[in-house]
């Protein structure tokens, strides 16, 4: 699209804005139901309309600099909560570290084999679903540096929590996982945002080991995935 | 709150830098996490501004995300191409993911687990443990969910 009309004119973060705040609408009218989280339909809205509207995304994305801007500090700032969930279980930091390490790295494994077996001529899609033992925003940064499809990479871990959120409780509960904590770190390792949010409804002791399992789990593959690929 | 994203963007540059400095592969956002986190430990503690600012920031990360994602409108054929594939990889290696650590965690985190025992709730069982950092001085849990 050689002439952009709308370019500087503030459309593009207009219509983000105003998706995200129908998704916030709907998500709190069904009563929180994961299929309707507001990242969701705002995520559709906006792709319907920029479709519609004729709008390129190379457009959109200039147009939505300012909010793509805030990755990297939104991705940083998880070290607080990080901390702050990780600092009371400081004596049990080894065998926490080897759970997530071996939950991200299995997770990892298991993408692979089953992209391998069934498209192995798709290697964006390798790059892409590699990094989904990760939370969302590092996910979005690790995708590029795997060589997959950055917000193809969003949506895998976006699903994976819902999928996890949904079906997390009842599986744990039916292999005998009953202990709070571990159903937590299960749900956060797992499942991410969306599993965490689903453990903070158990309670919070639940919740902050999914916080804690989320971020490690992000953060420890981040620095290995990369090497590894 | 500006001290604190100031703090946020000093430790994105860092890691960034790190990254290029030493040729690693991984997200400089990423490695300025670790530094902070590194920080917070010697601090043993956020500054008050830079929790503020994290946790406003971390309250608007879906809003944050979506921008990223809407790149997906650029590969909607690849996406109908292999939906059954996603769908697979997505439930297969999550319910795995969850039975795993769920089963392993079981016997290492659960308040019957060998070896370190009790909930780190308790001075006794945590003699590391930061005075300040016991789980009732950790209200900034919701932020991130």
């Amino acid at each position: 699209m050689a002439e952009d009309l709308l370019a500087g004119s503030g459309f593009d973060l207009l219509l983000t804005l105003l998706a995200y705040q129908a998704g916030l609408w709907a998500y709190h009218r069904s009563g929180g139901h994961p299929l309707l989280l507001p990242v969701w339909v705002g995520l559709v809205l906006v792709v319907a309309a920029n479709l519609l509207l004729g709008r390129s995304y190379a457009d959109y994305a200039a147009g939505t600099a300012a909010l793509q801007a805030l990755l990297g500090p939104v991705i940083v700032a998880l070290a607080v909560p990080l901390y702050l969930h990780g600092a009371p279980m400081r004596a049990r930091a080894a065998r926490i570290l080897g759970l997530c390490l071996l939950t991200g790295v299995v997770t990892a494994g298991c993408v692979a084999a089953l992209v391998a077996t069934l498209a192995p001529a798709e290697p964006l899609l390798l790059g892409s679903l590699l990094p989904k033992a990760a939370t969302t925003p590092i996910a979005l940064e690790l995708s590029a540096s795997l060589g997959g499809l950055p917000a193809l990479a969003a949506i895998t871990v976006m699903l994976t929590g819902v999928v996890g959120a949904m079906a997390g409780p009842g599986l744990l509960a039916r292999i005998g996982v009953t202990d709070e904590a571990a159903v937590g770190f299960a749900l956060g390792v797992s499942a991410h945002a969306v599993g965490t949010a689903r453990a903070f409804e158990i309670s919070p002791r639940c919740g902050a080991w999914s916080a804690l399992g989320m971020g490690l789990t992000g953060t420890l593959l981040a620095l290995l995935l990369p090497l590894l690929a | 709150m500006i001290e604190g994203l100031i703090g946020l963007l000093a430790a994105q540059l860092a890691g960034t830098l790190l990254a290029a400095l030493l040729g690693l592969p991984i997200p400089g956002p990423v490695l300025g996490l670790v530094l902070l986190l590194a920080y917070l430990l010697l601090r043993r503690g956020p500054p008050p501004g830079l929790n503020r600012a994290a946790q406003t920031l971390l309250a608007y990360l879906p809003l944050i995300l979506i921008p990223p994602s809407v790149g997906l409108m650029e590969h909607l054929p690849l996406l109908a191409r292999q939906a059954l594939l996603l769908v697979a990889v997505i439930v297969g290696s999550t319910l795995l993911s969850l039975a795993v650590c769920g089963w392993l965690g079981q016997r290492l985190l659960g308040q019957h687990a060998p070896g370190v025992g009790g909930e780190p709730a308790s001075p006794a069982a945590d003699p590391d443990a930061d005075p300040g950092a016991d789980p009732g001085a950790n209200p900034g849990g919701r932020q991130d969910g």
